[in-house]
């Protein structure tokens, strides 16, 4: 009971600090893409390079063009790249975010459990831009708007829950242990390439199939792709959908645990 | 006249120096690597086991593609591995000659230290690694009927010739990161396109011959090729004269601007860093 009272207590501090969070926000936003000469243009550079390039690979290296579920390769590859782009690039931010933030840990006044979650608006930015991007993609696809497109905004839903918990948890282990921003970047590469996200989920047969599973994010991807060019509602995959609220549920939880437990000393630490 | 005459004069002192500073390099060469794996016994087995776990990764995802053998005569998961080791050493070295000199720091106020034989230094330690990778592809190789040859002898030219490129690049990118540390983004973003432009995972087989010439343009075309020539196919570089020599002279190329920009620099590298 205690947890669904603490978890109502940060939504609620979500909102009455929402000043302080878009300042925060604006001032990250700016020191990770303003400060340096190309910044804001890396940021678009880097995804259309990578998008292009795997685009290359996969259609003359690899000659595939139409996936199993029949729909074209192209956007079905975009789909789940957008969103994984945004997915990695938090987690790997938030993990140094307290360390970033130390300036702000010795203020008393000051709730540290929302800097994690500062990666998070700030990634969103860019990603919403992208996401245009997308719905403009699909288009000239031949996939038009419909009300399917609309579970997008559940889906960056669910993923801001996940990424809160993970982002609790990782940024307060990276505190004590320093290492973990190299670890944190290896596992997000693994979850790449190991889990369904650039390669069709249907690949796996059997008792592989719950290597999906690793990786808490492709049920975001795999709506990404409904939502789209699927024309089915995410809900309707009822097996997936409670797993993936299972295992935020208990990130969640975990996150908030540990972050509770270890944040008396972050000063200490930093 | 006289300037080109300067220039082949300051490359040769370039490179007597560095040839006269031998021992040195060994003596470094050894403390990086014991640092960097030895002492970081963590580092050294991620080091070793993450191109095999890769190669791994790929050859479940990609495997079915190509199931039957006819498309590369030989099983795709040797083919992958033969080429992905090569990828595997370009990628870590581009990366970590980057960095080479702002990690070492400390030396750069040092007046008898010469910093250009740093990149040359992390090149040793990094191939002391390859080596062992090298060592555990060549068993895989053994258990799949994949005997011993005399071209095998080959791959001592690709690993200079790739050494070459890396260290001149090197000596590049490691100056300009002082001053732009953005120069890491993008030999990262360089890195992660010639994996997927570079037939790794894939075959030129079928390709257009527009892009199959836009291919060979990428220097790593030539490495990744030259380790499955001589580790599966037994084909010499010298097949290759046009491929050899374009190869040869982007080396040149990169030696030069490398060079030049280095001892430009050189001069400003105490005032960056402290």
């Amino acid at each position: 009971m205690s947890y669904i009272k603490n978890f109502y207590s940060f939504i609620l501090s979500l909102y009455h600090q929402k000043h302080v969070i878009w300042q925060l926000v604006k001032r990250d936003f700016q020191n990770k893409y303003l400060a340096s000469y190309i910044g804001l243009l890396w940021a678009f550079i880097q995804p259309v390079i990578t998008v292009i390039v795997m685009w290359f690979a996969f259609t003359y290296g690899l000659k595939i063009t139409v996936t199993a579920y029949g729909l074209p390769f192209i956007p079905w590859l975009i789909c789940g790249l957008i969103p994984w782009f945004y997915i990695s690039e938090t987690l790997t931010d938030s993990s140094g975010s307290l360390i970033e933030y130390s300036d702000l840990i010795a203020k008393t006044s000051f709730k540290v459990s929302i800097i994690p979650t500062i990666k998070i608006f700030t990634g969103l930015l860019i990603h919403i831009i992208f996401v245009i991007g997308l719905a403009v993609l699909a288009i000239a696809y031949g996939f038009y708007p419909n009300i399917y497109w609309a579970q997008i905004i559940y889906l960056m839903f669910a993923c801001f829950f996940l990424l809160t918990g993970l982002g609790w948890l990782i940024s307060s282990v990276t505190v004590y242990i320093r290492d973990m921003r190299p670890i944190v970047s290896i596992a997000v590469s693994i979850m790449f390439w190991a889990t369904p996200i650039i390669w069709p989920y249907n690949i796996l047969t059997g008792n592989l199939k719950y290597i999906a599973l690793l990786n808490p994010f492709f049920y975001i991807i795999e709506g990404y792709r409904y939502a789209f060019i699927g024309k089915e509602w995410m809900f309707q995959n009822v097996e997936m959908t409670v797993y993936f609220w299972v295992t935020t549920i208990i990130i969640f939880i975990l996150g908030a645990l540990v972050f509770k437990k270890l944040s008396p000393h972050f000063a200490d630490a930093l | 006249m006289n300037r080109i005459k300067q220039l082949f004069k300051s490359a040769f002192d370039f490179f007597y120096h560095i040839f006269l500073q031998r021992q040195m390099i060994l003596t470094l060469s050894r403390r990086d690597f014991e640092r960097k794996y030895i002492k970081n016994f963590f580092g050294m087995i991620w080091a070793i086991i993450d191109p095999f776990a890769f190669v791994i990764i790929l050859y479940v995802v990609f495997g079915s593609r190509f199931g039957n053998k006819t498309e590369m005569g030989v099983p795709f998961v040797i083919y992958l591995l033969c080429g992905y080791i090569s990828f595997d050493l370009f990628s870590i070295s581009i990366q970590n000659l980057t960095q080479v000199v702002s990690d070492h720091s400390f030396l750069l106020r040092k007046v008898n230290f010469r910093v250009s034989i740093l990149p040359i230094v992390r090149m040793f330690s990094n191939l002391m690694v390859h080596s062992v990778i090298l060592l555990i592809c060549i068993v895989v190789l053994l258990f799949n009927h994949i005997y011993p040859s005399v071209y095998w002898i080959q791959l001592l030219y690709y690993i200079f010739a790739i050494s070459v490129f890396l260290i001149a690049t090197a000596w590049f990118t490691s100056s300009i990161f002082l001053f732009f540390p953005d120069v890491n983004n993008v030999v990262s973003i360089i890195s992660r396109v010639l994996f997927f432009v570079t037939p790794i995972f894939w075959t030129m087989k079928g390709l257009p011959p527009k892009y199959e010439l836009l291919l060979k343009l990428n220097p790593l075309f030539y490495i990744v090729n030259g380790y499955r020539d001589s580790l599966l196919y037994r084909q010499g570089f010298w097949q290759y004269p046009l491929l050899t020599l374009y190869f040869w002279t982007l080396c040149l190329i990169m030696l030069i601007t490398g060079i030049i920009v280095f001892k430009k620099l050189r001069p400003h590298f105490a005032d960056v860093v402290d």
